[in-house]
């Protein structure tokens, strides 16, 4: 048994390392465009078979994003990066269920031992994957946000300099109290940002790689009847982990197309 | 940057996810969310209309309904108030047709009445004169050519007379 942190390289192309986790991504990719050709090809006003499928998933998720937003509108805008989320993202996580993980796979040399490199390894229990699309989920944050309300009043948010120093008496500027804690606020809001970063990937990347460590240790252990239990609740476990990527995305992008009406509120009433 | 790549983190491989994901989310934009969203908004909008049309019809069935009993009750109406209107004409023509027949066939009876007695007193007349002519016949026979004649006559007629009388 060799469990690693990191994706295994199957092949390279050149120096390119390509990853278990790569060619999974690769085919769950694959899988979506294709049933997105298939649906586009067949769109009918009277929907049937397929179309129904994806319909009423498609228009569940809208609905239930309309109820985080409270507005059609904006949950339509960011329908396609937060629903692409959740849709691959669980896709990959429920790759790990899928018999052979873990168990099928080519033997390498790696690091001086000859160990077995399985071909199906969810995507999302690799660093880079879930990184990848947590780079995602912050850097469209950000850009609704300036979009949604320009860029001077979304870059205020993280540096306040404007609250800073007071004119008093016609022309000395003075520090102001409520400026400087607006402005640390306003840095400690950037540093939250930046620990989007760690947060999203880490958590997914945290909870799937622990279920495939767990599922391979149970199987290995017990191969029969045991591991079952845990196959279901690492269905549940990929379900929630997917959820919480996407409605966290949801949540960010609203605050961020939402001015920070408090805060100057406060500034305000505080002068 | 050790850290990083005992974590299994690789710049080229970061990259790669990165933009198979920015594929994956364009083409499925493109392809699925655009059309479907669009095509959902579009049936809902029809069900929309279709839904408002159904109650419009309702509406308007109830309505033409309301009508087509109000057109009904005032054509039963009418159409009673013809019926009567015939009966009562029927009925007054009936009766003066039967008063007039009766006139009528009074005025006949009266009539053929008339007749009958002008017809028996010219008869009467005409038997008078017979007997007269006849009686005075017999007796000039009977007597000859006896008397008067202007005599004869009057005598005869007084006896006559009388015995009509009786």
């Amino acid at each position: 048994m060799n469990i690693s942190l990191a994706a295994e390289p199957i092949f390279h192309i050149g120096s390119f390392p390509v990853t278990n986790t790569l060619l999974v991504a690769w085919v769950i990719i694959l899988f979506l465009i294709i049933i997105a050709l298939l649906v586009k090809k067949n769109l009918k006003e009277i929907p049937k078979g397929l179309q129904n499928i994806v319909e009423t998933v498609i228009e569940g998720a809208l609905n239930f994003m309309e109820t985080i937003t409270g507005d059609r509108k904006q949950a339509k805008k960011f329908f396609p990066i937060v629903f692409t989320i959740f849709i691959f993202v669980i896709l990959s996580n429920w790759i790990e269920v899928v018999p052979g993980l873990g168990t099928i796979g080519i033997w390498e040399e790696l690091h001086g031992k000859t160990v077995l490199v399985p071909f199906i390894r969810s995507a999302s229990a690799d660093l880079n994957v879930t990184l990848a699309i947590a780079i995602i989920s912050v850097i469209s944050t950000q850009i609704f946000g300036i979009m949604a309300i320009g860029f001077g009043k979304y870059g205020k948010k993280f540096l306040p300099f404007g609250g800073l120093f007071k004119i008093k008496y016609g022309f000395v500027p003075v520090p102001s109290f409520n400026g400087i804690i607006n402005f640390f606020a306003g840095f400690l809001e950037l540093i939250a940002e930046l620990a989007k970063f760690v947060s999203f990937s880490f958590r997914l990347f945290g909870n799937i790689f622990a279920g495939e460590v767990l599922l391979t240790v149970v199987s290995f252990l017990v191969p029969y009847v045991v591991p079952l239990p845990f196959l279901f609740l690492e269905i549940f476990v990929g379900f929630v982990q997917a959820l919480v990527f996407a409605m966290l995305t949801l949540v960010f992008l609203k605050m961020a197309v939402t001015e920070h009406e408090h805060e100057e509120h406060e500034s305000v009433h505080g002068s | 940057m050790e850290l990083l790549t005992k974590l299994g983190i690789d710049w080229r491989l970061l990259i790669a996810q990165l933009v198979n994901f920015l594929i994956l989310v364009l083409i499925l934009y493109k392809f699925l969310y655009k059309p479907l969203l669009k095509m959902l908004e579009g049936r809902k909008e029809k069900i929309e209309k279709g839904l408002r049309d159904a109650e419009q019809l309702g509406v308007e069935l109830e309505k033409t309904k309301e009508l087509q009993a109000a057109e009904i009750q005032k054509a039963k109406q009418e159409s009673r108030a013809i019926i009567e209107e015939a009966e009562r004409r029927a009925e007054a023509a009936g009766a003066e047709t039967k008063l007039k027949t009766k006139a009528e066939v009074e005025k006949l009876i009266s009539a053929a009445k008339n007749q009958i007695i002008s017809e028996k007193e010219k008869m009467m007349a005409e038997v008078k004169k017979e007997a007269i002519e006849l009686v005075l016949a017999t007796a000039k026979k009977v007597v000859g050519k006896v008397i008067d004649n202007k005599v004869n006559k009057e005598l005869i007629e007084n006896t006559i007379h009388e015995t009509t009388k009786r």
